[in-house]
């Protein structure tokens, strides 16, 4: 039987609660749910639609859920489209809509292979044979790497030798009849500097161009990251973590093509790059001084990225800033040291406010991510964590903040360790949706959801906006952006925050 | 937690030998690496530790200054009696099924990245490991760079240098030890297991050179230096 070239929907359906929330879930997030979401680029399978493209696939960019689309809208269109091969995203608390939709999927398209790819079934990809009709699961976090691979094994191939051939590529777990067989390990290190730049009008970047806490003036991009996955990698909540992972990183000059491009082609004015932690030291420095070097530095589009503290030293950090460089997002899991070690976070307490200076100093927006409801978490600690944010972001050493429950998932080590401990309350995967404590505590669950309560809280006190009116005298247009356009915006998201965490649970 | 310097003394071209006491003994294992900084500093690096003897209190860092560098060119400053700031240990590397369950085993390494396989030279010679084998191939630029843990190295059952920037002394391997893999496609199939550690170019590289050579890739790890 002749074959063309095989037809690949990346597909991201939407996935809305009984509140009629969607849930927010590429990119390796911490599902949450929103009724005015933050749809994040799925970078990694962004470039692996990329890849497929240039190599002569037919790819079909199907973020229904960032399209607003409903389900069954979404699913007509997917049927219609008759794709080959539908490549997901999932993670611990939607794994069970996946294993659903596998189902309803095979009945309208009963010929497309199921790829589904995510930490949680990389992880555990026995259990989602056993519940769902997928057809592949890919065991490895270099999804375009692997899904090339996959392509590249079945090209000119016939139809009915697909599953067959895929059985040559190395990181896959796939049905073989009634049996379940695994390809074999993936290739732990690939060389980033080979992966594809993502294709921006393939991957339709004006859907994730707008509503974004990260960008301060529309429309913003994520970049394609530097770094594969983590240059730390310790960190026990995080799935970027495990000696099943490495990291790998991305040249200087080919990055910063990317942000010529996006600032010229597409008139972006924010990018941020969502390495799990981005360049330190020397590469930093190369980073910054490539962007001076080109001018990108004065075409009015700021720059981001994560870090973690003790990463970048105060030269650094001031060459970044002349490099327009603003949000700055960094973990602050808590404030007490005995719970920084249990996450193995590698920095001392002692050093953060000193790198929040240098940053605020500089001109930079850090905000800080910020994690309560740990197994062991005491009120003491608790309160501490409270009062170091708010003092934080009074004195204007942090700018803006989140506060998420930290939720196990994806069988991280923190997910594991609740496991052995005993401390987890639930086996239901729906209910890691981070909407409440799924883990015993020393204290009432109550407690944690006040404690988020007045870290949002800041976001409208007098002191917090008065800092914030004090910044506009330092004169920079960045900071009068950040009350006047900014500022609604972030109102309506921790107003979000607050209702989600808090208020939705209780009514529920 | 804190740690007093005991010991930082150049050992090769631009690499220090370091040697840390904690303030408490802490759990370790070969492999694993912490994090340094200085005192008031506010940055901190990963070093992959040295052996340290079973002592869990005192431990040896391989560390290469780098011109222009944040942490390293004040590190090589520190002098005995001097205050550290440590966190770890931390990682897996060397702790996984397939190096420890591997008889033959080869390390790759390039500069510093000797660190941890010297750990695991020194482990080799205690009873439980004493039946399995560890060849070494390490690379390095020249022959100032060279840094073998005081002869740890000449207890491994195999070792071979490669010297990218001079002459190879006889004995030894003139190129970068992607080259050597590439002259010799049967070397590495003679191993079970492959351990990596060295900068992430030569990592990336070797692994696809071994993927090429149709060397196992689940049997392979690694630890990626800056």
């Amino acid at each position: 039987m002749r074959n063309c070239a095989p037809k690949v929907a990346f597909s991201f359906p939407p996935i809305v609660n009984e509140l009629g929330q969607r849930a927010m879930v590429s990119q390796n997030r911490n599902v949450q749910y929103f009724i005015k979401p933050t749809f994040l680029v799925p970078v990694v399978h962004a470039q692996a639609a990329t890849a497929l493209r240039d190599i002569g696939c037919s790819v079909f960019w199907d973020d229904g859920n960032a399209e607003g689309l409903l389900f069954d809208q979404w699913l007509d269109r997917l049927c219609e489209e008759k794709p080959d091969i539908v490549v997901l995203e999932s993670t611990t608390p939607v794994m069970k809509f996946f294993w659903r939709l596998t189902e309803t999927l095979k009945g309208r398209l009963p010929n497309a292979i199921l790829c589904i790819t995510g930490y949680h079934s990389m992880r555990m990809p026995g259990e989602t044979f056993e519940n769902s009709l997928v057809d592949v699961v890919v065991t490895s976090p270099h999804v375009d790497f692997v899904i090339q691979r996959m392509l590249g094994a079945i090209i000119g191939r016939d139809r009915e030798l697909w599953m067959q051939s895929f059985a040559e590529v190395g990181g896959l777990v796939i049905r073989d009849g009634a049996a379940v067989m695994s390809t074999g390990h993936f290739s732990l290190v690939e060389d980033v500097d080979r992966s594809a730049i993502i294709d921006r009008d393939l991957t339709r970047w004006k859907l994730y161009s707008g509503e974004n806490g990260n960008f301060l003036m529309p429309p913003g991009a994520y970049a394609t990251s530097v770094i594969r996955d983590c240059s730390f990698g310790k960190c026990t909540f995080c799935r970027y973590n495990g000696a099943d992972l490495t990291y790998s990183q991305m040249d200087v000059k080919k990055s910063v093509d990317e942000y010529e491009l996006l600032i010229t082609k597409y008139g972006v004015k924010e990018i941020f790059d969502d390495s799990g932690v981005w360049f330190r030291g020397k590469d930093a420095r190369e980073f910054a001084n490539e962007i001076i070097s080109r001018g990108l530095h004065k075409k009015g589009c700021y720059f981001g990225f994560n870090t973690r503290f003790e990463y970048l030293d105060r030269e650094t950090i001031f060459l970044l800033a002349k490099a327009n460089f603003r949000f700055v997002l960094l973990g602050f899991e808590a404030a007490d040291q005995e719970t920084l070690t249990r996450l193995k976070k590698g920095y001392s307490n002692e050093h953060v406010e000193q790198c929040l200076r240098w940053m605020t100093e500089a001109g930079l927006h850090p905000h800080l991510t910020v994690m309560v409801g740990y197994y062991w978490q005491t009120q003491e600690q608790l309160d501490l964590t409270v009062r170091t944010v708010k003092r934080y972001m009074f004195q204007g050493l942090a700018r803006t903040l989140q506060v998420t429950i930290c939720t196990p998932l994806d069988f991280t080590e923190y997910h594991k360790e609740c496991i052995r401990e005993g401390v987890l309350l639930t086996e239901d995967y729906d209910d890691h949706d981070m909407s409440k404590l799924i883990v015993k505590t020393p204290i009432p669950h109550e407690r944690y959801y006040e404690a988020i309560r007045e870290m949002y809280g800041v976001a409208f006190h007098p002191r917090y906006l008065l800092r914030c009116v004090a910044f506009l005298l330092k004169f920079r247009p960045r900071d009068w952006q950040f009350l006047f356009v900014y500022g609604v915006r972030a109102a309506r998201r921790v107003r979000q925050h607050m209702y989600n965490l808090t208020e939705a649970k209780s009514g529920s | 937690m804190q740690a007093v310097v005991r010991l930082n003394q150049r050992v090769a071209d631009a690499s220090f030998l370091l040697r840390i006491e904690l303030e408490r003994p802490v759990e370790w294992r070969v492999g694993q690496h912490f994090s340094i900084g200085l005192a008031g500093l506010g940055v901190n690096r990963e070093y992959s530790c040295l052996d340290s003897d079973g002592d869990s209190q005192t431990f040896d860092f391989l560390y290469k200054v780098v011109e222009g560098g944040v942490l390293t060119p004040q590190l090589s400053l520190l002098t005995d009696g001097d205050e550290v700031e440590v966190w770890g240990p931390f990682g897996e590397f060397l702790q996984t099924e397939t190096w420890l369950g591997a008889n033959r085993r080869l390390a790759i390494a390039t500069g510093t990245g000797i660190s941890p396989f010297l750990s695991e030279a020194a482990r080799k010679t205690r009873p439980h490991a004493a039946s399995t084998q560890m060849s070494v191939l390490y690379g390095l630029r020249s022959g100032v760079d060279y840094f073998d843990g005081d002869g740890i190295l000449g207890r491994v059952d195999g070792l071979t240098v490669c010297y990218s920037r001079q002459q190879a002394p006889r004995g030894s391997f003139g190129g970068r030890v992607t080259d050597f893999l590439r002259r010799k496609p049967h070397f590495a199939k003679e191993f079970d297991a492959v351990a990596l550690c060295g900068n992430r170019k030569m990592i990336a590289e070797t692994f696809s050179i071994l993927r090429e050579q149709g060397f196992p890739e689940n049997q392979i790890e690694s630890e990626v230096f800056f």
